[in-house]
């Protein structure tokens, strides 16, 4: 892993070390940031989107390019001000944003416990979930800054193959009047769908959380490109989706962890198989240790202290509830989730010094 | 060198797909199921798992077992719905079924006409680590008799002859191209009907009578050759249930149309052999709401003396009639195999306007006309 203390090409000045420092960082901060939206999305889609409006949930993800944007500029703006978080409005907002760091946490690690309950039934719930919880642990008491912001660049490509490997495979099975009627149940479904969705954006806040950009406007520009990215990823799943799956079956109740294996039952190969699954469950565990990692940043930030391994208890109580409740519980989240962010940029708007 | 560490457990997770949390001697691995309907009401379940290698003795049939002399055991079970009969069944096995290396899924044409196949369909593919991929077959007879009578005639596994077996029909057209995951995906939910493959024992060993040789379904091919256990032509499905069934003639008709095969070849009223290839799949239009018509190109090799070609116009006459019949056939039957529906869905912006269509009704009383452009070669 490349580390901050050391730069990969020659540096004459303090300055130059510092920006190149600043900009590897930046780097793996997109990265990560870009992963965690993605999987967020991939959460939002089989938790709520495939059920509430079906095939065109495309088009929903579609309409969250601006509010995406919106937010991400907002935050690039907020972060150049200093003492951010010394406020009480900053610490209002500090915590607004660690409820919906957790909500994010809790998602991710339903996904995920979902998806390996549905590969091995005959394994008890609560010890999985307790499995994957402990895969956390380490990150609360990391000796190396920004391993997971290093380890996300890494984690981009099993995703990549997958998707390559899968499409082939499966395209021969859908049919292209899968993607009609366009607009579902109406537009109305699509739009609700949409503002619903707004939850899943808490990825864009990383500029509150990295290391402010200084003024450079390419370094803000290339990340909100990269979470349009992930949004555009999302968008080509939901379309995979609808192409492959009728509007019926894919409204049909499910549980959410079939929901994140759809594309298997559509391709025959193996290795296809396995890259899917791996892949998945690797950018879950990303997205789960990213919010802890982020909520455990942002209380530093606020109180200077460290985030106590005790804070991870209330996500195991996702194993001592029934399926059909924890999905209920996540598509609740998701406005409260839009709420809290909203609520907390406003706050951070109005604390802080000006420059 | 340490990123190298990360990139080879991530590839090593790859191979975690081959492993089970039980040893291969703990678990019976099923290769072939099948379903019937009982005269009692009740539901037979037989599963055809490796047995020992040796063969044996037949056991009496009912809740039991039999051997085969090439080393597989036919297990069946009777209760009175799908999830009894499968706890009985897996009570009265002595080891756990393991059902992802199923290559097929034979349901009786008696179980298939009734209005909970789609629902039938949805518990098989339900079933803990099922291999969705299983070819779905129709059978003409008891599916007991079907998954007993097949036994691997060349090579020595019975999956491996199943898999071959089906990719060769398939690729010959004479049965469509079915999995179970597909087949629960469009049964009922999707704007398509799918097709199943059609199969059965074959009794008789006289030769067959029609004029058109491939023109039987599949358990009236003769019982010429060991192999009694045929796959050949297709059960129709109208959304809900199998509502009939297709000869393999039928079917590969079918297969040309829908692209799924490029070439078939048919004997004219002469008796003169013709081999059609399909430049592309046909071209469907819908014209208002009450007529389907077919665009058809296809290139016809025909194997005669020089001198002796047939007219060109009689033969498009002769191939339009022939691909009318089976259109009309497929309307009788309620089924939707070509995708004219998702040709008329695209028509509607919501699933409101959609559903107030009541496209199926339509599909079955409209007029179908067909258009075939034909180009002629001497071999």
């Amino acid at each position: 892993m490349n580390s901050l203390h050391q730069t990969k090409t020659s540096v004459h000045t303090e300055k130059a070390r510092e920006n190149q420092r600043q900009a590897a960082q930046m780097k793996g901060w997109v990265a990560l940031s870009s992963l965690h939206l993605y999987a967020q999305l991939l959460c939002g889609l089989c938790f709520f989107l495939y059920r509430y409006v079906s095939t065109p949930s495309y088009l929903s993800l579609l309409l969250l390019l601006l509010p995406l944007t919106a937010v991400y500029y907002a935050c690039c703006r907020i972060s150049l001000k200093p003492l951010l978080w010394h406020s009480f409005p900053g610490k209002c907002a500090g915590i607004a944003f660690i409820f919906c760091l957790y909500a994010d946490a809790f998602t991710a690690l339903a996904g995920l416990s979902g998806m390996v309950q549905e590969l091995l039934p005959d394994y008890n719930s609560l010890l999985m979930t307790i499995a994957i919880v402990l895969c956390v642990l380490p990150l609360l008491k990391r000796r190396q800054q920004n391993a997971l912001q290093n380890l996300a660049l890494l984690l981009c490509i099993p995703l990549f193959l997958a998707l390559l490997f899968v499409l082939p495979g499966s395209i021969p099975q859908g049919s292209g009047g899968n993607l009609f009627p366009l607009l579902g149940q109406g537009g109305g479904r699509i739009l609700w769908g949409s503002l619903w969705m707004c939850g899943c954006l808490s990825p864009a806040l990383f500029p509150l959380l990295a290391h402010p950009p200084e003024k450079n406007g390419l370094l803000a520009r290339n990340g909100c490109l990269h979470l349009i990215a992930a949004l555009f990823f999302a968008f080509v799943t939901a379309l995979m989706a609808a192409y492959l799956m009728p509007f019926y079956f894919l409204a049909r109740p499910e549980s959410p962890g079939a929901r994140f294996m759809l594309f298997l039952d559509t391709n025959t190969s193996l290795l296809a198989w396995s890259l899917t699954v791996c892949g998945m469950m690797l950018l879950l565990l990303v997205s789960l240790c990213c919010a802890i990692e982020e909520s455990s940043i942002l209380l530093w930030r606020i109180t200077k202290k460290q985030l106590h391994p005790l804070a991870l208890l209330p996500l195991l109580s996702l194993s001592l509830m029934p399926s059909p409740i924890v999905e209920e519980v996540i598509c609740f989240l998701f406005p409260l989730r839009a709420l809290l962010m909203g609520v907390g940029l406003i706050l951070l708007s109005i604390g802080g010094k000006r420059i | 060198m340490r990123k190298s560490c990360v990139i080879l457990l991530l590839l090593c997770c790859l191979l975690l797909s081959g492993c089970m949390s039980s040893q291969v001697e703990e678990q019976l691995l099923v290769i072939a199921m099948g379903l019937d309907r009982e005269q009692n009401g009740g539901l037979t379940l037989t599963v055809k798992v490796p047995g020992n290698a040796a063969g044996g003795q037949s056991a009496p049939s009912g809740n039991g077992q039999e051997n085969d002399p090439k080393g597989y055991l036919t297990l069946h079970a009777t209760g009175h719905h799908f999830s009894d009969t499968l706890e009985l069944l897996l009570a009265t096995t002595p080891r756990s079924l393991n059902f992802s290396q199923v290559w097929e899924v034979v349901i009786s044409r008696d179980l298939a006409g009734e209005d909970s196949f789609s629902q039938l369909l949805m518990q098989l593919s339900a079933l803990p680590r099922m291999h969705t991929q299983a070819a779905v077959v129709i059978c003409e007879g008891k599916a007991l008799s079907f998954v007993q009578e097949q036994k691997p005639y060349v090579g020595v596994r019975l999956s491996r002859y199943i898999e071959v077996t089906l990719r060769n029909y398939t690729q010959k057209g004479f049965v469509p191209s079915t999995t179970l995951a597909r087949a629960v995906r469009e049964t009922g939910w999707g704007w398509q009907d799918p097709l199943l493959i059609l199969g059965g024992v074959s009794q008789d060993e006289k030769a067959i009578a029609n004029e058109n040789v491939l023109d039987v379904a599949a358990g009236q091919l003769p019982a010429d050759s060991p192999n009694k256990a045929r796959f050949y032509g297709a059960a129709a499905t109208d959304g809900i249930r199998v509502s009939g069934t297709l000869t393999g003639y039928e079917t590969a008709l079918i297969n040309l149309l829908r692209g799924s095969t490029q070439s078939l070849i048919l004997t004219d009223a002469q008796g003169f052999p013709l081999t059609l290839y399909a430049a592309a799949p046909a071209r469907l239009s819908i014209g208002g709401e009450a007529s389907l018509t077919l665009h058809v190109h296809l290139r016809c090799q025909a194997g005669f003396p020089s001198g002796r070609l047939p007219d060109e116009s009689r033969l498009t006459a002769y191939l339009e009639e022939e691909i009318t019949n089976v259109i009309r056939k497929l309307q009788s039957l309620r089924c939707d195999a070509l995708g004219f529906g998702s040709l008329a869905v695209r028509r509607f912006c919501t699933v409101k306007e959609w559903e107030a269509f009541h496209f199926r009704d339509k599909y079955t009383k409209a007029q179908v006309v067909t258009k075939v452009q034909l180009q002629l070669k001497e071999e």
